[in-house]
Protein backbone atom coordinates (compact mmCIF):
# COMPACT_ATOMS: atom_id res chain seq x y z
CA UNK A 1 0.00 0.00 0.00
CA UNK A 2 2.88 2.39 1.33
CA UNK A 3 4.68 1.51 -2.32
CA UNK A 4 1.37 2.11 -4.10
CA UNK A 5 1.37 5.51 -2.49
CA UNK A 6 4.82 6.81 -3.04
CA UNK A 7 4.97 5.85 -7.10
CA UNK A 8 1.93 8.69 -8.22
CA UNK A 9 3.55 11.06 -5.86
CA UNK A 10 7.39 10.32 -6.75
CA UNK A 11 5.97 10.91 -10.55
CA UNK A 12 4.54 13.97 -9.72
CA UNK A 13 7.49 15.58 -7.79
CA UNK A 14 9.27 14.54 -11.40
CA UNK A 15 6.49 16.49 -13.67
CA UNK A 16 6.79 19.87 -10.94
CA UNK A 17 10.68 19.75 -11.39
CA UNK A 18 10.17 19.25 -14.79
CA UNK A 19 8.30 22.23 -15.21
CA UNK A 20 10.02 24.40 -12.75
CA UNK A 21 13.33 23.70 -15.11
CA UNK A 22 11.40 24.51 -18.02
CA UNK A 23 10.47 27.88 -16.53
CA UNK A 24 13.89 28.58 -15.05
CA UNK A 25 15.24 28.06 -18.46
CA UNK A 26 13.00 30.23 -20.10
CA UNK A 27 14.25 33.13 -17.52
CA UNK A 28 18.01 32.38 -18.04
CA UNK A 29 17.38 32.83 -21.69
CA UNK A 30 14.71 35.61 -21.32
CA UNK A 31 17.19 37.67 -19.32
CA UNK A 32 20.46 36.52 -21.16
CA UNK A 33 19.17 37.76 -24.52
CA UNK A 34 18.01 41.25 -22.77
CA UNK A 35 21.46 41.59 -21.27
CA UNK A 36 23.35 40.61 -24.65
CA UNK A 37 20.96 42.69 -26.64
CA UNK A 38 21.01 45.67 -24.35
CA UNK A 39 25.31 45.45 -24.52
CA UNK A 40 25.14 44.99 -28.53
CA UNK A 41 22.96 47.54 -29.22
CA UNK A 42 23.84 50.12 -26.84
CA UNK A 43 23.54 53.65 -28.05
CA UNK A 44 26.34 55.67 -27.93
CA UNK A 45 24.63 58.63 -25.78
CA UNK A 46 22.98 57.36 -22.42
CA UNK A 47 19.81 58.94 -21.86
CA UNK A 48 20.11 61.06 -19.25
CA UNK A 49 18.70 60.00 -15.53
CA UNK A 50 17.75 61.78 -12.66
CA UNK A 51 20.70 60.26 -10.85
CA UNK A 52 23.42 61.38 -13.32
CA UNK A 53 25.48 64.76 -12.40
CA UNK A 54 26.72 67.10 -14.39
CA UNK A 55 30.80 66.13 -14.47
CA UNK A 56 29.09 62.48 -15.58
CA UNK A 57 27.54 63.59 -17.98
CA UNK A 58 29.78 65.70 -19.60
CA UNK A 59 32.38 62.75 -19.34
CA UNK A 60 29.57 60.25 -20.87
CA UNK A 61 28.66 63.00 -23.85
CA UNK A 62 32.13 63.79 -24.17
CA UNK A 63 31.18 67.08 -23.30
CA UNK A 64 33.78 69.86 -21.43
CA UNK A 65 31.54 70.23 -18.62
CA UNK A 66 31.75 73.80 -17.38
CA UNK A 67 29.09 73.93 -21.27
CA UNK A 68 26.61 72.20 -18.85
CA UNK A 69 27.42 73.55 -15.88
CA UNK A 70 25.83 77.06 -18.10
CA UNK A 71 23.19 75.31 -19.32
CA UNK A 72 21.36 74.92 -16.19
CA UNK A 73 22.58 78.31 -14.68
CA UNK A 74 25.32 77.09 -12.03
CA UNK A 75 29.08 78.33 -11.66
CA UNK A 76 31.81 76.19 -13.13
CA UNK A 77 33.59 76.94 -9.69
CA UNK A 78 35.91 74.23 -8.09
CA UNK A 79 34.89 72.10 -6.38
CA UNK A 80 32.45 70.85 -9.34
CA UNK A 81 28.71 70.51 -7.94
CA UNK A 82 28.29 66.48 -8.00
CA UNK A 83 24.71 66.87 -7.34
CA UNK A 84 22.38 64.33 -9.05
CA UNK A 85 20.28 66.24 -11.44
CA UNK A 86 17.57 65.27 -9.42
CA UNK A 87 18.58 67.98 -7.11
CA UNK A 88 20.30 70.20 -9.00
CA UNK A 89 16.35 70.52 -10.47
CA UNK A 90 15.00 70.74 -7.30
CA UNK A 91 16.85 73.82 -6.22
CA UNK A 92 16.33 75.84 -9.33
CA UNK A 93 13.24 74.86 -9.33
CA UNK A 94 12.87 73.39 -12.64
CA UNK A 95 11.32 69.66 -13.30
CA UNK A 96 13.48 66.84 -13.92
CA UNK A 97 12.54 66.67 -17.62
CA UNK A 98 13.06 70.73 -18.08
CA UNK A 99 16.99 70.42 -16.25
CA UNK A 100 17.20 67.37 -19.18
CA UNK A 101 16.26 69.43 -21.71
CA UNK A 102 18.76 72.54 -21.11
CA UNK A 103 21.31 69.97 -20.74
CA UNK A 104 20.57 68.29 -24.12
CA UNK A 105 20.29 71.72 -25.76
CA UNK A 106 23.83 72.67 -24.41
CA UNK A 107 25.09 69.16 -25.64
CA UNK A 108 23.55 69.98 -29.24
CA UNK A 109 24.25 73.04 -29.73
CA UNK A 110 28.39 71.83 -28.84
CA UNK A 111 28.14 69.34 -30.88
CA UNK A 112 27.05 71.35 -33.83
CA UNK A 113 29.67 73.59 -33.94
CA UNK A 114 32.31 70.64 -33.22
CA UNK A 115 31.08 68.43 -35.86
CA UNK A 116 29.26 64.45 -35.50
CA UNK A 117 30.65 62.80 -32.66
CA UNK A 118 33.25 60.83 -31.79
CA UNK A 119 35.07 58.81 -28.75
CA UNK A 120 37.54 60.48 -27.04
CA UNK A 121 41.29 59.22 -27.50
CA UNK A 122 42.18 56.63 -25.75
CA UNK A 123 44.58 57.35 -22.11
CA UNK A 124 47.14 56.51 -24.02
CA UNK A 125 50.19 59.05 -23.92
CA UNK A 126 50.64 60.67 -27.01
CA UNK A 127 53.05 59.54 -29.64
CA UNK A 128 55.17 62.40 -31.42
CA UNK A 129 54.00 61.66 -34.59
CA UNK A 130 50.26 62.14 -33.88
CA UNK A 131 49.50 65.13 -32.16
CA UNK A 132 46.04 64.59 -29.72
CA UNK A 133 43.66 67.12 -27.96
CA UNK A 134 43.32 67.17 -24.54
CA UNK A 135 40.08 67.29 -23.25
CA UNK A 136 39.07 70.57 -21.03
CA UNK A 137 38.66 69.80 -17.16
CA UNK B 1 14.64 60.42 -4.98
CA UNK B 2 16.06 56.67 -5.72
CA UNK B 3 18.15 54.89 -4.09
CA UNK B 4 20.78 55.35 -7.08
CA UNK B 5 20.72 59.03 -6.63
CA UNK B 6 21.21 58.78 -3.19
CA UNK B 7 24.02 56.35 -3.49
CA UNK B 8 26.04 58.73 -6.08
CA UNK B 9 25.32 61.79 -4.35
CA UNK B 10 27.05 60.16 -0.80
CA UNK B 11 30.08 58.97 -2.73
CA UNK B 12 30.55 62.42 -4.68
CA UNK B 13 30.25 64.14 -1.24
CA UNK B 14 32.17 61.39 1.45
CA UNK B 15 34.15 59.78 -1.21
CA UNK B 16 35.27 56.31 -0.22
CA UNK B 17 33.50 56.15 3.43
CA UNK B 18 30.32 56.62 1.44
CA UNK B 19 31.10 53.14 -0.43
CA UNK B 20 32.42 51.70 3.05
CA UNK B 21 29.15 52.42 5.17
CA UNK B 22 26.98 51.46 1.85
CA UNK B 23 28.40 48.40 1.47
CA UNK B 24 28.72 47.48 4.91
CA UNK B 25 25.08 48.24 5.71
CA UNK B 26 23.96 45.92 2.63
CA UNK B 27 26.33 43.02 3.54
CA UNK B 28 24.64 42.70 7.22
CA UNK B 29 21.31 42.57 4.54
CA UNK B 30 20.04 45.82 3.55
CA UNK B 31 18.55 46.27 0.13
CA UNK B 32 20.74 49.11 -1.30
CA UNK B 33 22.48 49.00 -4.89
CA UNK B 34 26.06 48.52 -4.03
CA UNK B 35 26.94 46.18 -7.00
CA UNK B 36 26.13 49.41 -9.15
CA UNK B 37 27.39 51.50 -6.48
CA UNK B 38 30.90 49.69 -7.26
CA UNK B 39 30.22 50.14 -10.94
CA UNK B 40 29.68 53.96 -10.39
CA UNK B 41 32.81 54.00 -8.53
CA UNK B 42 34.86 52.42 -11.06
CA UNK B 43 33.66 55.12 -13.70
CA UNK B 44 34.47 57.80 -10.88
CA UNK B 45 38.01 56.47 -10.99
CA UNK B 46 38.16 57.11 -14.45
CA UNK B 47 37.12 60.20 -14.26
CA UNK B 48 39.59 61.38 -11.86
CA UNK B 49 36.58 62.18 -8.91
CA UNK B 50 38.15 59.64 -6.75
CA UNK B 51 41.38 57.39 -6.28
CA UNK B 52 41.39 53.77 -6.85
CA UNK B 53 42.88 52.34 -4.19
CA UNK B 54 40.12 53.91 -1.13
CA UNK B 55 37.57 52.88 -3.30
CA UNK B 56 38.90 49.31 -3.25
CA UNK B 57 39.85 49.24 0.53
CA UNK B 58 36.63 50.71 1.33
CA UNK B 59 34.42 48.35 -0.60
CA UNK B 60 36.51 45.03 0.58
CA UNK B 61 36.90 46.15 3.73
CA UNK B 62 32.95 47.43 4.42
CA UNK B 63 31.67 44.10 2.55
CA UNK B 64 33.97 41.70 5.00
CA UNK B 65 33.28 43.71 7.97
CA UNK B 66 29.67 43.24 7.12
CA UNK B 67 29.77 39.47 6.43
CA UNK B 68 31.41 38.49 9.76
CA UNK B 69 28.61 40.83 11.52
CA UNK B 70 25.91 39.04 10.09
CA UNK B 71 27.90 35.34 10.37
CA UNK B 72 28.25 36.79 14.50
CA UNK B 73 24.10 37.80 14.69
CA UNK B 74 23.63 34.10 13.25
CA UNK B 75 26.05 32.69 15.85
CA UNK B 76 24.94 34.19 18.79
CA UNK B 77 21.55 34.64 18.44
CA UNK B 78 20.52 32.19 15.63
CA UNK B 79 21.50 29.36 17.55
CA UNK B 80 18.55 29.73 20.34
CA UNK B 81 16.33 30.71 17.72
CA UNK B 82 16.91 27.27 15.22
CA UNK B 83 16.84 24.74 18.58
CA UNK B 84 13.56 26.66 19.03
CA UNK B 85 11.88 26.49 15.97
CA UNK B 86 13.63 22.84 15.80
CA UNK B 87 11.27 21.68 18.89
CA UNK B 88 8.65 23.20 18.53
CA UNK B 89 7.87 22.23 14.19
CA UNK B 90 9.72 19.13 15.04
CA UNK B 91 12.30 19.84 12.26
CA UNK B 92 15.14 18.82 13.79
CA UNK B 93 16.13 16.75 10.85
CA UNK B 94 16.01 19.26 8.78
CA UNK B 95 17.92 21.30 10.71
CA UNK B 96 20.41 18.52 10.39
CA UNK B 97 20.47 17.91 7.26
CA UNK B 98 21.09 22.15 6.79
CA UNK B 99 24.01 21.98 9.26
CA UNK B 100 25.42 18.80 7.19
CA UNK B 101 24.81 20.69 3.63
CA UNK B 102 26.51 23.91 5.12
CA UNK B 103 29.74 21.97 6.32
CA UNK B 104 29.95 19.78 3.08
CA UNK B 105 28.67 22.94 0.21
CA UNK B 106 29.52 25.95 2.80
CA UNK B 107 33.01 27.09 1.17
CA UNK B 108 31.38 27.30 -2.18
CA UNK B 109 28.28 28.79 -1.14
CA UNK B 110 29.91 31.45 0.37
CA UNK B 111 32.30 32.29 -2.20
CA UNK B 112 30.05 32.32 -4.81
CA UNK B 113 27.27 33.91 -2.82
CA UNK B 114 30.15 36.95 -2.73
CA UNK B 115 30.27 37.83 -6.36
CA UNK B 116 27.73 35.73 -8.17
CA UNK B 117 24.55 35.60 -6.32
CA UNK B 118 25.24 38.84 -4.19
CA UNK B 119 21.73 38.46 -3.17
CA UNK B 120 22.00 35.49 -1.18
CA UNK B 121 25.06 36.79 0.76
CA UNK B 122 23.34 38.11 3.98
CA UNK B 123 21.29 34.88 4.46
CA UNK B 124 24.47 33.18 3.57
CA UNK B 125 26.60 34.73 6.61
CA UNK B 126 23.57 34.15 9.05
CA UNK B 127 23.41 30.44 8.01
CA UNK B 128 27.00 30.20 8.47
CA UNK B 129 26.81 31.54 11.99
CA UNK B 130 23.76 29.24 12.91
CA UNK B 131 25.16 26.05 11.69
CA UNK B 132 28.50 26.56 13.44
CA UNK B 133 30.25 27.05 10.09
CA UNK B 134 34.04 26.89 10.89
CA UNK B 135 35.29 30.76 11.37
CA UNK B 136 38.29 30.77 9.91
CA UNK B 137 36.83 28.71 6.92
CA UNK B 138 34.47 31.10 7.08
CA UNK B 139 36.67 34.01 6.42
CA UNK B 140 39.13 32.84 3.98
CA UNK B 141 36.20 32.47 1.10
CA UNK B 142 34.55 35.75 2.15
CA UNK B 143 37.75 37.65 1.91
CA UNK B 144 38.30 35.71 -1.70
CA UNK B 145 34.63 36.26 -2.59
CA UNK B 146 34.64 40.13 -1.91
CA UNK B 147 38.09 40.69 -2.89
CA UNK B 148 36.45 39.21 -6.88
CA UNK B 149 33.37 41.24 -6.36
CA UNK B 150 34.80 44.17 -5.68
CA UNK B 151 37.82 44.31 -8.13
CA UNK B 152 35.32 42.92 -10.69
CA UNK B 153 32.85 45.65 -10.54
CA UNK B 154 35.08 48.40 -10.24
CA UNK B 155 37.21 47.23 -13.18
CA UNK B 156 33.87 47.27 -15.28
CA UNK B 157 32.92 50.57 -13.82
CA UNK B 158 36.25 51.78 -15.47
CA UNK B 159 35.91 49.78 -18.29
CA UNK B 160 33.05 51.13 -19.48
CA UNK B 161 33.17 54.56 -17.24
CA UNK B 162 30.49 56.72 -19.59
CA UNK B 163 27.59 53.86 -20.06
CA UNK B 164 27.07 53.59 -16.36
CA UNK B 165 23.14 53.21 -16.96
CA UNK B 166 23.57 50.34 -19.87
CA UNK B 167 25.72 48.60 -17.74
CA UNK B 168 23.71 48.76 -14.92
CA UNK B 169 20.85 47.57 -16.85
CA UNK B 170 23.13 44.40 -18.41
CA UNK B 171 24.40 43.77 -15.14
CA UNK B 172 20.67 43.57 -13.62
CA UNK B 173 19.58 41.29 -16.03
CA UNK B 174 22.61 38.66 -15.90
CA UNK B 175 22.31 39.20 -12.26
CA UNK B 176 18.61 36.76 -13.32
CA UNK B 177 20.76 34.75 -15.62
CA UNK B 178 23.09 33.99 -12.99
CA UNK B 179 19.85 32.81 -10.76
CA UNK B 180 18.61 30.81 -13.45
CA UNK B 181 21.79 28.80 -14.16
CA UNK B 182 21.86 27.98 -10.34
CA UNK B 183 18.49 26.89 -10.36
CA UNK B 184 18.38 25.11 -13.15
CA UNK B 185 22.16 22.80 -12.15
CA UNK B 186 19.96 22.40 -8.50
CA UNK B 187 16.65 20.92 -10.40
CA UNK B 188 18.69 19.38 -13.15
CA UNK B 189 21.02 16.96 -10.39
CA UNK B 190 17.97 16.26 -8.35
CA UNK B 191 15.47 15.27 -11.68
CA UNK B 192 18.89 13.17 -12.28
CA UNK B 193 19.10 11.90 -8.94
CA UNK B 194 15.29 10.95 -8.89
CA UNK B 195 15.62 8.79 -12.75
CA UNK B 196 18.23 7.28 -11.67
CA UNK B 197 16.85 5.93 -8.31
CA UNK B 198 13.48 4.90 -10.76
CA UNK B 199 16.38 3.06 -12.84
CA UNK B 200 17.81 0.94 -9.93
CA UNK B 201 14.02 0.25 -8.47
Amino acid sequence: MRLTMERPSKRRQQIILLVCLLLALFITLFFGTRAFRRFRDRPTDEPIREWMNIPYIAHSYHIPPHLLFQAVGLPDTPPPDKRPILKIAKALGLSVAEATNLLEAAIAQERASKGPPGKPPPPTAPSATTPVATPAN
Amino acid sequence: MDLQAVLLDAMATYGAFAIFTAILLSSIGLPLPTSFLLVAAGSFVTQGEIDFWPVMIAGMTGAILGDHIGYGVGRIGGQTLVQRIGQRFKAEALILQAEKTMHRWGGVGIFFSRWLLTAAGPYVNLTSGFTRYHLLHFSIWDILGEIVWVTLYVQVGRLFSDQLATISDALGDLTWVVLGVAIIGVIGYKLIQSFRQNGTK
